[in-house]
């Protein structure tokens, strides 16, 4: 803000004194333009990064952060018999970090018939639609999950 | 990477005697299940829903624990892993901690089955085959009459 938009009593002459130049004032507009047309450029080359990115894109870079993260669970996890073993690993806290989206992708893989993604799921979505009789049974188990995904429209049946 | 290699470098001793990947990969059951004849399970004193333990035991990892759970099911104690017609054996191993990690069974062949983990179910021709960091060490041999 200028010191001429000061509301206090003064002589003109102190007034004057006060009020920036004309030429001071266009440099500071100047300066300001300059600031907001290089904020403008880093907005635009934003867009256009965005633009470069389709959904498609970002949903199959989180697919392959996904499936890359699996591997390597699977992989540190292959020897194990304790299945506190298996789900305390790096990378399967990380796919559940990936938050519920990832749901669907953990789905596909129970469906191939893979085990201990119940915990995850659980954690992700707060549920449990495994009945207490099946409890152990991963087939069983697999079973009430993906019934589950479909009834919610999460995967195909 | 080749699955025999990845098998020898897991379990070196492995690679000094003879041993055969005998399934797919599969996660429906454990070591401990096979070792039961039970390929639907996941055998684990965890208390967890996901898995299964016999009903009436505790949830605790101690080789006494994994020894009543082979009883309930007609084994009991015995010295050796030799051979002995009319009965099946089953070993478990303990890591150093005295945690058991693994179970193995004898076949009609005198050779031994392991699931390994959340992987094969491999052949091995001595109880000794899949010992190593990983499972630890036998310390104890139960029999059942079949």
């Amino acid at each position: 803000m200028c010191a001429s938009h000061s509301i206090r009593h003064r002589g003109v002459e102190e007034w004057i004194e006060e009020t920036p130049s004309w030429n001071v004032y266009e440099k500071q507009r100047s300066d300001a333009d300059e600031d907001l047309d290089e904020e403008h450029s880093v907005i635009i080359e934003f867009k256009n990064s965005l633009n470069e990115y389709s959904i498609e894109d970002i949903n199959h870079e989180f697919e392959r952060k996904f499936n890359r993260l699996s591997d390597r669970w699977r992989q540190e996890t292959m020897f194990m018999s304790n299945a506190n073993d298996i789900t305390s690993n790096f990378s399967y806290y990380q796919i559940i970090g990936m938050g519920p989206n990832v749901v669907p992708l953990i789905l596909r893989q129970v469906q191939r018939g893979e085990g201990h993604w119940f915990l995850a799921l659980r954690a992700l979505t707060g549920e449990n639609p495994v009945i207490a009789k099946d409890a152990g049974t991963l087939a069983k188990m697999a079973k009430s999950w993906l019934e589950w995904g479909k009834q919610r429209g999460l995967i195909e049946g | 990477v080749d699955a025999n290699q990845w098998l020898r470098t897991e379990f070196p001793n492995l690679s000094h005697e003879y041993h055969e990947i005998k399934s797919r990969i599969a996660d429906e059951y454990n070591c401990i299940a096979w070792a039961a004849h039970d390929t639907v399970r996941w055998w684990q004193p965890s208390g967890d829903p996901d898995h299964y333990w016999p009903p009436g035991l505790p949830f605790d990892y101690t080789l006494e624990n994994y020894t009543h759970a082979f009883e309930t099911l007609g084994y009991e104690v015995c010295d050796s892993e030799s051979f002995e017609l009319g009965y099946e054996k089953v070993a478990i191993y303990i890591d150093i901690h005295g945690t058991p990690q693994h179970m193995a069974r004898q076949l009609a062949s005198g050779m031994w089955t392991s699931k390994l983990g959340r992987g094969w179910d491999v052949e091995h021709q001595s109880v000794h085959g899949v010992e190593g960091n990983r499972y630890g060490t036998v310390v104890r041999y139960m029999k059942r009459v079949i």
